[in-house]
């Protein structure tokens, strides 16, 4: 049994310095002493550091290796299990792999290219690549550059995604029993289709659907010998599917694996985008506290150029984020700043949600002329593809402000215009506008309903769900 | 006049672009190493890290376009083809001494606790400030003084100190996680 040490316990210092080794002092051996003496609390300490400092000094040793500017000698090897006649043809050459891949970059393009011209030029893309040598390349590249074409018309990257995976079907399957893996094999390929079609389906508001399509591409990359990489695609890819069905405790999760996998992968943009994801998810349930800091590595790990417009709507996120949190003028700048970045890289559809946040930042620091101002101008400015909900929304902003203002009138008319267009608004079925309109016939229209109905519709957008409580028709 | 506008003329905006990689690096140097550093510090056989190494560079021309740091992707991708390689052969172990399953699972193989600790301190390095990094480097790798990590590393020996317990605090949190 352990005896018991009354002495005082060692310090940090002294019990790191015994951990990484260093030349015994008189506090190391004092420390060495007090954990000799049966002090399990400081044995534990002890071990901890040691464990770590082993750890670092094996990452250190490793990369020394990679490193090192002469490759190091390697023991003879012993005669292994398999022939020696055997072994030289099992590897294909890397060089060749690589040229294969270089020659596919092209036509990935192309059929990206005829993705976007219609069916026909499609079929004649995937045709043009029957019996090449890197057509399973090609398709493998297509799939996995057809991000850009999901933002302009998801249909045709949905349509491309199935296409995908039908050609795939006749590539070489992956030999995951084998020694080494078949380069571009089928189930890569229809791996990363399968991504496609749920990113296109997530583009088309298809939330449920995205998530289901990542399910077979699950499949897929285990059967193709995935070393973790692909299941955190897929993590990644379900995360924000589930983030947008409003599913965030479930988001979360797959969201953090996926971070951690890309950190351990080292790269940097993907850790960028599933920081701002897991932001945007934490200031979608109102946790703007912890949404902070994930804005924050995730600007600074997106590159500049080549992810323009993650960093644009990070940006706004982080200041829509400072204004929740009630810090206007960080709110104010950091939404400068991603006006700026918008405007300069002409993404007018980002414009609409940073001026939309803008004017809201006036409305919360009660300006309300200045944000009627700029309410109305987004609502007369809009286009056909500005979402419909956060045009209700700021309407009713508009009408808060005249209210505010005492331009009862304006609000009256305002409101009536609502009413309207009842048929075509996304929140027409709610209880929260029913009292509004009521309210408005009877002549109980203040700024304070207003408010009330707003924050209720702007919950509902967010996904929170309670049941709406009536403010004036109690009862 | 006309070298007035031209410095006033909106900057012409770069065409957003994968870097190109130097495949004549990564294909000459770098597999050569990865190979080295699999055989000396893991105990494997050259042939499974000529395969391993295969394997993984073909991963890397799979997913060509969405790796933008194909070293990182390679070494980190390395490391988990040889766990897995790690795990094969204990398998194969247990299987061929005719070990009932549990016990099997109970022996650990070094090597493949080595592999673990490897990944686990490169994601837990990418957690912290690479300047902390270094400082933990230079105390507990290159067994400097506090002093001399002081001096190598601009901060003030307080600062060091203090920098070391909060990395070492949160990478702690890293590999236990």
């Amino acid at each position: 049994m352990p005896r018991l040490v009354t002495a005082e316990h060692p310090s940090e210092t002294d019990l790191l310095n015994l951990a990484t080794g260093r030349e015994p002092g008189e506090a190391t051996v004092a420390a060495r002493e007090h954990v000799d003496g049966g002090c399990r609390l400081c044995a534990r300490r002890l071990h901890d550091l040691s464990h770590l400092v082993s750890a670092v000094k094996e990452e250190h040793a490793f990369d020394a290796i990679l490193e090192s500017e002469v490759v190091p000698e390697l023991p003879r090897q012993a005669m292994g299990r398999t022939l020696p006649f055997v072994r030289p043809n099992a590897r294909v050459s890397v060089e060749d792999i690589y040229r294969l891949s270089q020659a596919a970059e092209k036509p990935a393009e192309l059929i990206l290219q005829a993705a976007r011209a219609g069916a026909d030029e499609l079929a004649a893309a995937l045709r043009s690549l029957d019996r090449k040598p890197y057509r399973g390349f090609a398709l493998l590249y297509a799939a996995q550059k057809a991000d850009k074409l999901v933002a302009e018309d998801p249909n045709k990257a949905l349509t491309l995604a199935r296409l995908l995976c039908e050609e795939a079907a006749t590539l070489q399957a992956a030999n995951s029993k084998e020694r080494i893996s078949t380069p571009a094999p089928r189930q890569a390929v229809q791996a990363e289709a399968a991504l496609l079609e749920s990113q296109a389906l997530l583009q088309k508001g298809e939330a449920k659907a995205a998530r289901e399509a990542v399910k077979p591409a699950r499949g897929f990359f285990g059967e193709s010998g995935d070393l973790g990489f692909g299941a955190a695609l897929c993590d990644y890819y379900e995360g924000a599917a589930a983030s947008f069905q409003r599913d965030y405790a479930f988001a979360e999760k797959l969201l953090k694996r996926s971070l951690a996998v890309f950190t351990e992968f080292g790269q940097d943009h993907l850790i960028g985008r599933a920081e701002a994801a897991l932001g945007t998810l934490l200031g979608n349930k109102g946790d703007f506290e912890r949404s902070l800091p994930h804005f924050d590595r995730a600007l600074n790990a997106l590159d500049a150029v080549s992810e323009s417009q993650r960093i644009t709507m990070a940006h706004n996120n982080r200041a829509t984020t400072f204004m929740r949190l009630g810090r206007f003028d960080e709110a104010r700048a950091t939404f400068a700043k991603a006006l700026n970045l918008a405007r300069r890289n002409s993404q007018s559809s980002h414009v609409f949600f940073i001026r939309t946040g803008l004017a809201e930042l006036d409305f919360c620091r009660g300006r309300y002329q200045r944000a009627l101002q700029a309410f109305r101008e987004i609502v007369r400015d809009s286009n056909p593809l500005a979402s419909e909900r956060l045009l209700v929304l700021a309407r009713l902003f508009a009408a808060e402000c005249l209210a505010r203002l005492g331009n009862f009138g304006s609000m009256c008319h305002e409101i009536e215009s609502l009413r309207k267009n009842r048929q075509e608004n996304p929140f027409g079925p709610s209880p929260a506008l029913g009292e509004l309109f009521m309210c408005l016939d009877q002549g109980m229209l203040d700024a304070d309903l207003i408010a009330h109905v707003r924050e209720y519709l702007q919950d509902e957008e967010n996904g929170v769900k309670r049941s709406y409580r009536p403010l004036r028709l109690a009862g | 006049m006309t070298e007035q506008r031209k410095r006033f003329a909106p900057a012409e905006l770069p065409l957003p672009a994968r870097p190109v990689w130097n495949w004549e690096e990564l294909n000459a140097k770098f597999r050569p190493r990865l190979i080295a550093a699999g055989v000396i510090r893991f105990g494997l056989t050259q042939d499974d890290c000529e395969d391993a190494a295969q394997t993984v560079f073909l991963k890397v021309l799979a997913m060509n376009p969405r790796v933008r740091d194909p070293k990182a992707y390679l070494r980190a991708a390395f490391l988990n083809q040889c766990n897995n390689v790690i795990e094969a052969r204990e398998r194969r172990r247990g299987r061929e001494s005719a070990l009932t399953d549990h016990l099997a699972a109970t022996l650990i193989d070094p090597a493949a606790e080595r592999v673990k600790t490897v990944s686990a301190v490169t994601s837990a390095y990418k957690q912290i400030d690479p300047k902390c990094r270094q400082v933990i480097k230079s105390y507990c790798v290159e067994d400097m003084t506090l002093a001399e990590t002081a001096e190598k590393s601009g901060y003030s020996p307080k600062t060091v100190w203090k920098r070391i317990q909060e990395c070492l605090k949160r990478m702690r949190a890293c590999l236990a996680s």
